[in-house]
C-alpha cells in the first residue's frame, strides 16, 4: 500500500466512523450541527485529495494529520452515552460556552463553536480545539466532560466556571480580554510579577514549615536550591486568572464548590510540586486566599437577608462562615487588593454580556423562597400563584439556584423540623429547578401565561 | 389548597392548568422506552427467582436492561409509535399533604389521538416527587410527543383522617420514572 492509498483508505474510515455516530442520538440535539461540520471538513479534505500526487509525501502527511483530529472529535462523541449527563447544566453551559468561546474568522465574520457535552471525564474539563490555520474548520468543537459520577451533583458543576476561564483564553475575542486586561492586572505586582519575585516570595522566612522542609530537602539532595519557572509563573497566573473566572461567573457557589471539592484532595495546602520540571497550580491556599479576599471585595461575603429575618439568614450565615474560612497564613496571600479588583472587573465586563452566567446577588425574598422550598424537599423555583389563580413566574438565574443550594446544605440545621436532605437530594432537587427553571422561562419569554 | 401550599404543585406554568378539583400535568424531559432487544419476554417468575436465589444483581440487570433511557430538551419530540410503552415523568412536582390523594387519567383530547396514560394510578397522601405517566399509542400513527406539553391531568380527593404509608418512608423522594417490581412476595404463591 503506498502511502497515497494508505491516506484514501483512511479517509473512507473516517467517513465511516462518522456514518456510524448517526446510528445514535448521541444525547439531546446537536446532532446535526456535528455532523455537518465533520462532514464539511471531510469534503474539503476530499476535494484535496483528488489532486495529490501519489509522490508528494508532505501533503500526504498534512491530510493524514487533519483526519487524525477530526477522528479525535468523532471517537470524543462516539464514546458519549445517553443519560449520563445534567442535560438542564449542560444547557447553561453550551450558551455560556457558545458566547464566550465564539471566535473571529479571518474575515471578522463571528463563529461560534460546536459544543459537545460527555460523561466520560475523570475530571470536570473542557477541550477546545485548538486554534489552526487549516483550511477545512469552519467551526470549533469544544468537548465539556463531566465527572460520570457527579452527574447530578449540580452543586460541584460551577467549577466548570473555572473550566470556561481557561477556553476562554484560547480564542480570539474573550482571549484579547483575558490577556490584556486580566492577566497584566494580576502580574502588575507582587510575587506574580516576575520569575525572581516568585522564588523569592516562596524562599521567604515566612513560608510554612511544609514549604520549607521541602526546600531544604530539595537543596540537601540536589546542592542546589529549587527554583520555579517562568512557565510556572505563566500556569499560576492562568489558573488564578481562572478561578476569579469561576467566581465572577457563579458567584459564591463557586467558592463552596471550590472549597468542598479541592480541599479534600490537597491534603497539604501549601504545597508545591517540586519534583517536576513545572509547577503547573499554586497552593491550594493561595488559591482559596484569593477567593476569600475577592468574595469580601465584591459584597459577596455577607448574607442577601437582612440580620434578624430568622432562619434562612442563620442558614446564609453559615454558609458565609464556611466560604470565608481562611486558616492559611499571610504568606499564602500572592495578590493584593487591586490586583483582584481590577481582574474581577475585567471579567465581569467580558460575562456581563451574556445573559446565562455572571452572578448578581439574588433578594432576600428571592433567597427566603428558594431554600424553603429546599427545605420543604421541592425543587427550588419561583413560581406561584396569584389570588386569581394566575402563576406568577420569575426568572431565577442558575448562580442564584446553585447559592441557594449549597445555603440548604450548609445551614439546613437551622431550617425546618422535616427529615434533612441528603446531599445528593439537595443536588438532584436543584438539578431538577434548573429543569423546570427552561421551562418558566420559555412560558415567560413566549408571554403566554 | 396550592395558594395555601398545603398542597404543592410546582410549578403551574399557566391558570389553564388548573381545574376545580384536577390539575393538568405536563410531560417531563426523562423518558424510557421499553427496548424491544433488550429480554425475549417478561416474566414474574424470573423476578421470583433472582429474588429467591440473592441473586439480587440479575434481577436488576434485567430491570435496567428493559428500558432505553432518553433525556429529551425541551422543544425536541419523541415518537410514541403504535402499540409502545413509555414511562415519562411529570414536569410538575408534587408534595401531597396527608388527607389528600391523587387519581391520574389521560386528558380527553390527547386520548382522541390515541394517546392513553396506560394505567389510571392513584397518587397516595403525603407522596413527594414527580408523578410517572405510563403512556402507550392506541392509535395506528406515531404520536409526535414534547416536553412541556399538557398530556394528563391528575384528580384530587380529600381521604378521610390522617394518613401513613406504611411501607415507604415519609420523605423519599421520587426524582424520576423507576420500573416497578411484578412479582412481590405475596405474588409467591401463585408463579411457578
Amino acid at each position: 500500500m503506498t502511502p497515497l492509498e494508505f491516506l484514501q483508505e483512511e479517509f473512507e474510515n473516517v467517513r465511516r466512523a462518522l456514518d456510524e455516530t448517526l446510528r445514535h442520538d448521541y444525547g439531546p440535539g446537536r446532532v446535526r450541527d456535528y455532523y455537518n461540520e465533520c462532514a464539511s471538513r471531510l469534503t474539503s479534505i476530499e476535494k484535496a485529495l483528488a489532486g495529490v500526487p501519489a509522490g508528494d509525501a508532505q501533503q500526504i502527511s498534512d491530510l493524514l494529520g487533519e483526519l487524525s483530529r477530526i477522528s479525535f472529535w468523532i471517537a470524543s462523541r462516539e464514546r458519549s452515552r445517553l443519560g449520563e449527563f445534567s442535560w438542564p447544566f449542560e444547557d447553561v453551559l453550551r450558551h455560556a460556552a457558545e458566547a464566550l468561546l465564539a471566535d473571529k474568522n479571518l474575515g471578522g465574520s463571528t463563529i461560534a463553536p460546536v459544543v459537545h457535552v460527555v460523561s466520560d471525564g475523570i475530571e470536570y474539563q473542557i477541550s477546545y480545539e485548538p486554534s489552526t490555520s487549516s483550511s477545512v474548520n469552519t467551526h470549533r468543537f469544544v468537548t465539556i466532560s463531566f465527572p460520570r459520577p457527579l452527574k447530578h451533583h449540580v452543586l460541584f458543576h460551577s467549577l466548570f466556571g473555572h473550566e470556561l476561564g481557561h477556553a476562554a483564553l484560547d480564542t480570539s475575542t474573550s482571549g484579547a480580554v483575558l490577556y490584556g486586561s486580566v492577566l497584566t492586572a494580576l502580574r502588575a505586582t507582587g510575587p506574580l510579577s516576575s520569575a525572581a519575585a516568585l522564588n523569592a516570595w516562596l524562599h521567604d522566612k515566612a513560608a510554612p514549615a511544609d514549604i520549607q522542609g521541602a526546600l531544604t530537602a530539595y537543596s540537601t539532595a540536589r546542592k542546589i536550591p529549587f527554583q520555579l519557572t517562568d512557565r510556572s509563573r505563566a500556569a499560576w497566573l492562568e489558573e488564578l486568572m481562572c478561578d476569579l473566572f469561576g467566581l465572577a461567573a457563579f458567584g459564591p457557589a463557586f467558592v463552596a464548590a471550590h472549597r468542598a471539592f479541592l480541599m479534600p484532595i490537597h491534603p497539604r495546602p501549601y504545597h508545591v510540586r517540586i519534583d517536576e520540571p513545572a509547577s503547573t497550580h499554586p497552593p491550594f491556599a493561595c488559591r482559596h486566599k484569593m477567593l476569600v479576599r475577592a468574595l469580601k471585595l465584591l459584597g459577596w461575603g455577607t448574607p442577601c437577608t437582612a440580620t434578624g429575618s430568622g432562619a434562612i439568614h442563620r442558614a446564609e450565615m453559615d454558609l458565609m462562615n464556611y466560604l470565608k474560612d481562611d486558616p492559611y497564613v499571610p504568606w499564602a496571600q500572592l495578590l493584593t487588593d487591586p490586583q483582584i479588583t481590577a481582574a474581577m472587573s475585567a471579567i465581569q465586563g467580558l460575562i456581563a454580556a451574556q445573559t446565562y452566567m455572571g452572578y448578581q446577588p439574588p433578594t432576600p425574598d428571592a433567597v427566603t423562597a428558594l431554600v424553603t422550598l429546599l427545605a420543604e424537599g421541592v425543587p427550588p423555583v419561583q413560581a406561584t400563584l396569584e389570588n386569581s389563580g394566575k402563576p406568577l413566574l420569575q426568572s431565577t438565574p442558575v448562580a442564584q439556584t446553585l447559592y441557594a443550594g449549597w445555603v440548604y446544605w450548609l445551614g439546613k440545621a437551622h431550617l425546618g423540623t422535616s427529615p434533612k436532605l441528603t446531599f445528593f437530594e439537595t443536588n438532584r432537587l436543584c438539578d431538577h429547578a434548573l429543569m423546570q427553571q427552561s421551562a418558566i422561562d420559555l412560558v415567560i419569554n413566549e408571554g403566554v401565561i | 389548597m396550592i395558594q395555601k401550599r398545603e398542597l404543592i404543585a410546582s410549578p403551574i406554568l399557566s391558570s389553564e392548568q388548573i381545574g376545580a378539583a384536577s390539575i393538568d400535568l405536563r410531560m417531563g424531559n426523562v423518558v424510557l422506552m421499553v427496548r424491544a432487544r433488550g429480554s425475549s419476554h417478561v416474566d414474574p417468575a424470573a423476578y421470583k427467582k433472582h429474588a429467591l436465589s440473592g441473586a439480587g444483581l440479575d434481577l436488576e440487570v434485567d430491570r435496567r436492561q428493559k428500558h432505553e433511557r432518553y433525556e429529551i430538551p425541551f422543544r425536541e419530540r419523541f415518537l410514541l409509535h403504535p402499540g409502545t410503552l413509555a414511562l415519562v415523568p411529570t414536569l410538575e412536582w408534587f408534595k401531597l399533604p396527608a388527607d389528600v390523594q391523587g387519581a391520574v387519567t389521560a386528558r380527553s383530547t390527547w386520548a382522541r389521538e390515541g394517546l392513553s396514560i396506560a394505567t389510571a394510578s392513584f397518587v397516595e397522601p403525603r407522596y413527594q416527587g414527580i408523578i410517572t405517566l405510563e403512556l402507550a399509542n392506541l392509535g395506528q400513527v406515531p404520536l409526535s410527543l414534547y416536553p412541556g406539553l399538557r398530556l394528563a391531568q391528575i384528580a384530587f380527593s380529600r381521604v378521610d383522617g390522617d394518613t401513613l404509608r406504611p411501607r415507604r418512608g415519609q420523605f423519599q423522594l421520587a426524582f424520576e420514572p423507576q420500573q416497578g417490581d411484578i412479582a412481590k412476595k405475596d405474588d409467591y404463591p401463585f408463579i411457578t
